[in-house]
């Protein structure tokens, strides 16, 4: 069963097909001239470049980059929003008190903070991992304060009556019961760090794959620019599918999951 | 309702039980919740191995009722002790079993983990704790599903799991509220007789709340009837059936049909 669900997750004949019939149209268009060379490089060109680059070892490295400035902000993100949204999720008046904090601050975009971040942190990796964390923080946040909230209070009451003390009964009941929220919470968030993190290093010269693409950009190798991006594409098809294992084997429990094992 | 803690223990009605000792002593406790009185006025005596039913109309408050002897719930009158203590928070000589078993077992347990858990938390060594969890859940006939999770097994089996975690827990008082009630017919027959035989069997006191007039009196040696809200005491009824019961035998016998009667005179069913 385990097999055939994951199999399932993956591309199949269908989806390869519709990605050539897609290359094959676009090259069709870019070799009759339809879509202009001077944007559009033929996707074979592209592909022999994205070929070029997984054979080099600096790509291999900015891959490294650009993930680890990603899941370092969404480890240090999560460590921090995890415990602080049981929290306030658990005891209302809190929550109600930092609520227009939080409002205020959530909407802002990472990316709006980054010349603040220059300026404090500079352009190494630690001011990267200051937006990708804090875009994983207002993220996963949410969730758990949601997820704190799932918690059945029948289960609650019967281990209240079994006298289980309290900071136990977050660890054993609150904990699991927020988790579905929270495990969705950090595969988006993962998705958006990587987002966070390309983007902070193309414009903030951070190193990774987003510097790659403006170093290729000002060199005028167009080609590069194209390859480039669907690695980053892939890259973050690539997060997204870690996760799914992980979240069915944690939450194999849980009644949305039951009928399918 | 206005005897000292230390007179409560003798029941002047029934000179012949003066060496009882009561277990459960509630003395004119009162609820209610915002403006609406559930529970006006419960006072009542729960002795040493008794086994003692409570019905009332739906709606009564049987749930608020066993929520504050439990000192889940507060209350805003009376006193209730268990074992001569006033109950602030919930005792550790007290078992509970909701309705619910579906809410109150942890599905990302184990049914032996589920059993297991409230006893780390109690003084005692993780071998007797796992000594207990396993005779427990023997005792219920488990012994053989300890590694599925709840949710992979039937009601009757999933509510026998959340009886094992009291048993475990090694109450002296077991309050269950409506446990069978939402269960099949025949699954109900066996789990009434199973409560049966673990309380012939343990040193246990049992207070069983439930809809079912014949439950009430199949299993209990005495029956509480409670009015509607706001809620009193209407009557306390002795069972005067032989033990050890039959759910055939017992309830021919011409006793059982005269109870059946009384109760739903009691609850204020007409004939
Ligand atoms: N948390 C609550 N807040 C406000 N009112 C409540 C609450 N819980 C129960 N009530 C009310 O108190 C009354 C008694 O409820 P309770 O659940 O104790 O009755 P019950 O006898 O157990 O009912 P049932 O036979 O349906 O199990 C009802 O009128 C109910 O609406
Ligand atoms: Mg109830």
């Amino acid at each position: 069963m385990r097999s055939v669900l994951t199999w399932r997750r993956l591309p199949g004949w269908r989806q390869l097909l519709s990605i050539l019939v897609t290359l094959l149209l676009v090259q069709a268009l870019s070799v009759t001239g339809l879509l202009s060379r001077d944007s559009f490089p033929l996707p074979s060109e592209v592909l022999v470049r994205l070929g070029e680059l997984v054979t080099g070892a600096g790509f291999w490295v900015s891959v490294g980059d650009s993930l680890g400035q990603a899941m370092l902000g969404l480890a240090l993100g999560t460590a921090v929003a995890v415990p602080l949204g049981l929290l306030l999720g658990r005891f209302a008046p809190a929550e109600q008190a930092v609520r227009p904090i939080i409002e205020f601050l959530r909407p802002i975009p990472s990316i709006a903070l980054l010349p603040l971040v220059i300026l404090t942190a500079g352009v190494g990796m630690s001011g990267s991992v200051i937006l990708t964390g804090l875009s994983s923080l207002w993220m996963v946040l949410v969730l758990a304060i949601r997820g704190a909230r799932a918690t059945d209070p029948v289960a609650e009451q019967t281990l209240v009556s079994f006298g289980v003390p309290p900071l136990a009964r977050v660890w054993r009941l609150v904990l699991p019961s927020a988790l579905p929220f929270i495990l969705t919470g950090i595969r988006i968030a993962a998705s958006v760090a990587l987002v966070v993190a390309i983007t902070v290093e193309l414009l903030g010269g951070m190193p990774g794959l987003g510097k790659d693409v403006q170093a290729s950009l000002q060199n005028g190798d167009k080609a590069g620019v194209y390859a480039y991006t669907i690695a980053a594409g892939l890259l973050g098809l690539l997060v997204n599918f870690v996760f799914v294992p992980i979240e069915d084997r944690l939450l194999s429990w849980h009644s949305s999951r039951r009928a399918a094992r | 309702m206005t005897e000292t803690a230390g007179l409560s223990r003798t029941s002047p009605s029934s000179p012949d039980k003066d060496d009882r000792v009561a277990i459960l002593e509630v003395d004119g406790l009162r609820k209610s919740y915002g403006s609406e009185l559930v529970l006006e006025d419960i006072t009542l005596r729960i002795f040493e191995g008794e086994l003692v039913s409570i019905v009332g109309p739906s709606g009564c408050g049987k749930t608020t009722m066993l929520r504050c002897l439990s000192g889940l719930l507060p209350h805003e009158g009376g006193t209730v002790r268990i074992a001569g203590e006033e109950v602030t928070g919930p005792p550790d000589t007290l078992g509970l079993v909701f309705q619910d078993y579906s809410r109150s077992l942890l599905p990302w347990l184990s049914v032996a983990d589920n059993v297991r858990l409230p006893l780390r938390y109690k003084p005692i060594s993780k071998k007797e704790a796992e000594e207990r969890t396993a005779e427990a859940l023997e005792s219920v006939g488990l012994a053989a599903h300890t590694r599925k999770k709840p949710w992979q097994l039937s009601g009757g089996m999933q509510q026998r799991v959340a009886i094992a975690r009291a048993l475990a827990y090694h109450p002296r008082l077991l309050l269950m509220d409506e446990p069978f009630a939402s269960v099949d017919a025949q699954t109900r027959v066996e789990l009434e007789d199973l409560t049966l035989r673990l309380w012939a069997e343990r040193d246990m006191t049992i207070a069983f709340v439930t809809h079912d007039i014949d439950e009430a009196i199949y299993l209990g040696g005495r029956i509480v009837v409670l009015t509607r809200t706001p809620t009193t005491i209407r009557e306390v009824m002795p069972v005067d059936l032989p033990r050890p019961r039959d759910q055939i035998a017992t309830k021919a016998l011409d006793e059982f049909g005269r109870l059946r009667a009384s109760v739903f005179t009691a609850l204020g069913h007409h004939q």
